[in-house]
């Protein structure tokens, strides 16, 4: 009988109690030291071919029979009333097959009734006006031009400060700075910072500067749909299936079951694609309108403008410590621009409450609202800008100490949550110390990048390291379903989704271990609300400890099924049979073995269905931990900074697939260097336009700027977390790495950049002062 | 007066002879995923930025966003769907790819594939830098590129042996 | 992207009559600044003229012991070339640093001299000067990548950066370009192409109403020559230059004989530092102070409120580029 359980889950920082429906008994935990066949093997992708031939088909690539092209008209001012809008000229042009503006669209509500579908207010340049479908998409973008608007613009800001100022224009009438309980800003104390601070021996005090990220994922947003009879199929772009399903239904008022979301390959989201924007809906709104399909992809230009974004940061931190390394306080205060529509800010507060064991905390974050594309969850959300400042403040304070940065750290090692109050699932913190410090040691001296030919004498070389914590336990509700067909093949039914980081793999990986079956044996379906029951988002690095869990109970409930059935064939209790590698076998009998197929075919056309489920959490806090150490080398007459190597480590439980998981930490490796040297959107403040709206000139890594990267992880389940022992590793190692370089840069150079990214700009003008101050 | 603002071409694409009209302001990239509904070759900057629509154009790696159709008269193409054999076999860049798993969301992947088919003819055995410098111009936002490297080092040895 | 008409012309001769025929023609050759233009419809053409076909095509000769580049040969073509890498290292080094490999397969020598700015103002929906509108809105905005030199209001009213890398190493090389217009053939120093902008002529380049570039020619090498191209990037590669230096100097003995600095993405234009040139002509290479050079070189300089470290970082280069050549 199925039981309503509580239990908490933890997202990006936010920590959410979920209702839970238990239907049945969970599989028994996978204890750490447990022998595997499938499990923590390096697997290739499951679905390698389909990415390498180009026949893995994005939303991009949906192209119903007599689909139409749409493009969006949008607003170039940064805060306008719309005044006057005529579109006639625009339908008249031949091609074009329907314009949707506020003059005929139905009122939706957006953002929370902050904003609508189209609305009269518009609060960021970028902000949609109309749309158009039409033949081709030259012809949409044609008749844009010839739609007429009439506009009143409005008193806007842009810079993070000057909106959280008294007086400053408001973005919305209840004001820029988002309130809790009446009050501004999100605060959180525990113990006395002021008796702190007079207990320390060295004080840090700065303020620290962190960009707007941009996501870039290389799939724009967009959406495909059409409409057969009364039932609609959305193909988006999307972290969450379920999600767009919901706000689909609810915009447009249609039955859930008459939604359809298909998300099979998906071009990187990062955090981005877990919201649904307003894509969905246009299309389903053309569609309905033209009787035909349509297709609205952004371009990169407002990919940029309007699909969110990593929010900027101003951060007051202030750290102080004993003469023996002991932290003794730690206060943090931080403006975070959430853009025009933000409705929380980012956990930027997370590491300075919980990275390190400190009596004495306090933070305090200012959501701030601006006239600019709303931020949206990228890739440990707060996290990223909360370190940087925190590990450049322990930088500061080990080199006042003169002590070693991991003895530091080591020293202030937090054997529980201080926020809670209560042990962690699983902490192995300080083996990724020791084994990244191992592998840093091993590798050597890292290689210069410099050609011969160009090596100049005054490159500089530093070394610094960081360390990070994060969620990552994800938790229920997640569904799945095994069915195992009379040929011995297994399907795997979950409306999950593999947004490019390989967990159709991983978790296809622990079917096969659970049903005792080779990989090969596996077809994962996913990416499809009608192909599977519920699961979560792919955000918060939550779908292989929310997903595997669901996906093994399946798997066990089909293999439970499979031994009944064998038992009856072999004339022996199912208690002694074993399948492995699509066998079934009496325990200690090899000559026994007969094929999953054989013993299914014997009753015909059966197909065994196995169900599962993810159970509640438990009541402990689930992080993940690791450590990085950056080698740099710094050009100081060009400002110019190389990574040479990352050496990175992480603690994410259980490794179900080593090859997945060390992509995963290049991949975030990359990113963090990405944020911690280059990625900045610019906007000018005057006209409160961005003016790097695109892949040249807001510079994500090439593969010439990756450094040698040597990655690995402590592996050990973390048996309380779920019984795969398994976590996310999608977010952590993106986490520490800016901080590392940041740290380098100063172990090279004796300069601290306050502000990221560390740009030859930013890093020339801080060696003048250097300079100036030595001469 | 009435100017002419489309041409019908003549294009081979991965082997396969096509006659189509288009639209004079139509680019390759667009010609490939909208008229020839090859959709393997990616729209990622349409600018020029990124590589990501990179096919061959008479054996040359060039950028199909920023190619105009028209210009392509009596060109030889390949695109991403034309690396494996005609009976499906991968190439062994290709199956390097996945050995090395030299991709995550894979939205890059068919345009790092057509550079480094391209390298490897011009070059069958590139050091690491000489890999680097020649696939600098295919971005990657997952961050692959170690896994890419490795691949194309894979298929350069396995090239050696054959 | 707007519509237009295509047509194709088979000689230098054809492309100019095309050209004068046709109210808001244009040219077309790699496309790789030309099309993105197009598709941001900052340049509306009526006609292309795809000249990719035209005869004399891509190719680099020998002329008059120098080198005569066609105009359609792509940038990837110099990279390799042997004469080019020996002879001509400066122009060698640029056209492998400059933007990526297929853009460098596409992209011809031809279209890199006549290359819009990068500026994002410029590029973007801003109705700049330099698009016929009545502002620079780089000059008091986002001004990070822009010139630091000739960028005074008297001066220029766009305070833009050149993107090119070639240029100023074919600058430094002493490059003269030749081409077609409706009066007959032109022949002139690469120098004289670059211009600052004026109201009535919003471009970079003095290129005669009409007319093409067809080859770049390159003097034959002088005894004791040698030259290289630095260049700073925002990252390891694949993007314009924040500086570029190309420095030429012949020696003789302990003699600098003769010396060329030309100067990429710190001023509207490619241009010579010819002060600064006029200084190491005639020195004696022992008795040179690199730092004293370099602090000549960004005497003039006039940093935007962004930019300032354009000048320590140019600095930094040419006192590379000086030890490189000189030792």
């Amino acid at each position: 009988m199925a039981r309503i359980v509580k239990t908490k889950i933890e997202v990006e920082g936010r920590v959410y109690e979920e209702t839970v429906v238990v239907d049945g008994e969970e599989p028994p935990v996978w204890e750490e030291g447990r022998e595997f066949t499938q499990v923590g093997k390096p697997a290739n992708r499951v679905d390698g071919r389909e990415r390498v031939t180009g026949a893995a088909k994005y939303t991009y690539d949906v192209q119903p029979a007599g689909m139409l092209y749409a493009a969006v008209l949008r607003c170039p001012h940064p805060h306008a009333r719309l005044v006057s809008l005529d579109t006639s000229e625009a339908e008249k042009l031949p091609g074009v097959r329907a314009v949707l503006s506020k003059e005929n669209a139905p009122d939706i509500g957006w953002y929370g009734g902050a904003g609508k579908l189209f609305d009269e207010e518009l609060r960021f340049a970028g902000e949609e006006v109309a749309v158009v479908a039409a033949d081709d998409l030259d012809t949409a973008r044609d008749a844009l031009k010839l739609i007429t608007v009439e506009y009143e613009t409005l008193p806007f800001v842009t810079d993070l400060e000057a909106a959280a100022r008294p007086g400053a224009p408001q973005v919305h009438p209840q004001g820029n700075v988002l309130k809790n309980d009446g009050e501004e800003g999100e605060l959180y104390t525990r113990g006395d910072v002021d008796k702190g601070f007079k207990s320390a021996d060295v004080v840090v005090e700065a303020t620290y500067r962190t960009p707007t990220a941009l996501h870039n994922s290389f799939e724009t947003h967009g959406a495909a749909a059409a409409w057969e009879g009364d039932e609609l199929t959305i193909w988006e772009s999307t972290q969450y299936l379920f999600g767009v399903r919901g706000r689909v239904a609810t915009s447009l008022k249609v039955p859930l079951s008459k939604v359809r979301v298909i998300s099979e390959f998906m071009g990187g989201g990062f955090g981005s694609k877990g919201q649904t924007l307003k894509t969905p809906v246009l299309t389903a709104l053309l569609a309905k309108a033209t009787g035909r399909p349509v297709k609205l992809m952004l371009n990169r230009h407002e990919e940029n403008l309007l699909t969110g974004n990593r929010g900027e940061t101003v951060q007051r931190l202030k750290i102080g410590a004993k003469k023996d390394g002991t932290l003794t306080a730690i206060d943090l205060e931080v403006l975070y621009n959430m853009g025009a529509y933000g409705m929380w800010a980012g956990a930027v507060a997370g590491p300075a409450k919980e990275l390190y064991s400190c009596r004495n905390v306090r933070t305090k974050t200012l959501g701030v609202r601006t006239n600019l594309g709303t931020h949206a969850a990228f890739r440990a959300p707060g996290f990223v800008e909360g370190t940087f400042p925190l590990e450049s403040a322990v930088d500061d304070l080990c080199r006042q100490l003169n002590m070693d940065p991991v003895e530091f750290r080591k020293k202030n090692h937090a054997e529980k949550d201080q926020v809670s109050d209560s042990e962690y699932t699983a902490k192995n913190l300080l083996q990724c110390y020791d084994m990244a410090l191992e592998k840093h040691a091993e590798a050597g001296r890292a290689l210069s990048t410099a050609p011969v030919r160009y090596r100049p004498s005054n490159l500089k070389r530093g070394t610094g390291m960081a360390s990070q914590v994060w969620s990552g336990g994800g938790g229920p509700p997640a569904h799945a379903i095994v069915r195992l067909n009379s040929d011995g093949t297994v399907e795997v039914m979950c409306a999950t989704q593999d947004i490019g980081t390989g967990v159709k793999t991983a978790l296809s990986q622990v079917v096969a271990e659970e049903l005792g079956v080779l990989l090969e044996q596996v077809r994962f379906r996913l990416g499809d609300t009608q192909k599977g029951p519920f699961a979560p988002a792919s955000w918060g690095s939550i779908t292989v400890p929310s997903v595997g869990p669901a996906v093994r109970s399946a798997a066990q409930d089909a293999r439970r099924q499979l031994l009944d059935i064998a038992s009856y064939f072999f004339e022996t209790p199912a208690g002694k049979l074993e399948v492995k590698e699509g066998f079934v076998t009496i325990e200690g009998r090899e000559e026994s073995r007969r094929s999953i197929e054989e013993i299914i075919s014997e009753i015909g056309d059966y197909m065994i269905l196995g169900k599962g489920f993810r159970g509640p959490n438990p009541t402990e806090p689930l992080r993940t931990w690791g450590a990085q150490i950056a080698d740099v080398e710094v050009d100081e007459e060009t400002g110019q900074v190389r990574v040479l190597r990352v050496v990175a480590v992480h603690d994410v439980g259980r490794v179900l697939n080593p090859k997945g998981l060390s992509s995963q930490l290049y991949g975030g490796i990359l990113q963090g260097l990405g944020y911690g040297l280059t990625e900045e959107r610019r906007v000018d403040e005057h006209l409160g336009v961005v003016v790097n709206a695109n892949l040249e000139d807001y510079k994500i890594p090439t593969m010439a700027d990756a450094p040698q990267m040597l990655v690995g992880a402590v592996n050990l389940a973390d048996t309380a977390a779920n019984h795969i022992g398994s976590k996310g590793a999608g977010e952590p190692p993106i986490i520490p790495t800016a901080a590392a370089i940041a740290n380098a840069v100063y172990d090279a150079t004796g300069v601290r950049v306050y502000e990221l990214p560390i740009t030859p700009a930013r890093l020339l003008e801080a060696l003048k002062n250097r300079n100036q101050t030595e001469s | 007066m009435q100017s002419i603002q489309r041409q019908e071409i003549q294009v081979t694409v991965n082997k396969e002879a096509y006659r189509v009209p288009v639209p004079n302001r139509r680019t390759l990239l667009d010609l490939l995923r909208q008229d020839l509904s090859l959709t393997g070759t990616k729209k990622v900057c349409d600018m020029g930025h990124c590589g990501a629509c990179t096919v061959l154009l008479d054996g040359v790696p060039v950028l199909s966003c920023l190619t105009l159709a028209v210009t392509c008269e009596g060109a030889q193409i390949t695109t991403v769907e034309g690396l494996a054999g005609p009976d499906g076999t991968l190439s062994p860049l290709q199956q390097a790819f996945i050995d090395c798993d030299g991709f995550q969301c894979g939205f890059c992947t068919p345009g790092q594939l057509v550079s480094a088919t391209a390298l490897l003819n011009d070059n069958p055995a590139p050091s690491r830098e000489e890999i680097t410098a020649y696939m600098a111009g295919n971005l990657c936002r997952c961050g692959a590129y170690s896994g890419i490297a490795d691949a194309i080092e894979q298929a350069a040895e396995q090239g050696k042996e054959a | 992207m707007n519509n237009f008409s295509y047509t194709k012309a088979g000689t230098p001769g054809e492309a100019v009559s095309a050209l004068a025929a046709t109210e808001g023609a244009v040219i077309l050759a790699g496309g790789t600044d030309l099309v993105p233009l197009m598709k941001e419809e900052i340049v509306n053409p009526s006609t292309l003229v795809d000249i990719t076909t035209w005869e004399p095509r891509a190719g680099i000769e020998s002329q008059g012991g120098g080198l005569l580049i066609h105009a359609l040969t792509p940038l990837s073509a110099l990279a390799s070339n042997e004469r080019v890498g020996r002879d001509y290292r400066a122009l060698a080094d640029a056209c492998n640093l400059a933007a990526t490999p297929q853009l460098r397969n596409m992209g011809t020598i031809g279209g890199n001299l006549l290359q819009q700015t990068r500026c994002w103002y410029y590029r973007g929906d801003q109705p700049c000067r330099l698009k016929g509108g009545e502002v620079c809105f780089a000059r008091n905005g986002e001004n990070e990548k822009h010139a630091i030199f000739l960028n005074a209001p008297g001066t220029s009213f766009c305070v833009s950066a050149h993107p090119s890398d070639p240029a100023p190493a074919l600058l430094a090389l002493n490059a003269r370009v030749e081409g077609e217009a409706p009066g007959g053939p032109f022949d002139m120093a690469l120098e004289e192409l670059f211009a600052l902008p004026t109201d009535e002529r919003r471009s970079f380049t003095t290129l005669p109403a009409n007319g093409v570039i067809t080859g770049v020619l390159l003097p034959a090498p002088q005894p004791g020559s040698r030259s290289l191209y630095l260049k700073a990037m925002p990252r390891a590669a694949w993007a314009f230059a924040l500086a570029s230096v190309a420095l030429y100097v012949e020696v003789e003995g302990d003699t600098v004989k003769e010396a060329r600095i030309a100067l990429g993405g710190v001023a509207p234009i490619p241009f010579r530092a010819h002060r600064v040139e006029h200084d190491l002509r005639g020195s004696r290479v022992s008795g040179l102070d690199y730092r004293e050079l370099a602090e000549a070189l960004t005497a003039d300089a006039s940093p935007l409120s962004q930019n300032g470290y354009k000048a320590p970082l140019l600095r930094g280069l040419f006192r590379r580029a000086l030890l490189q050549l000189l030792g």
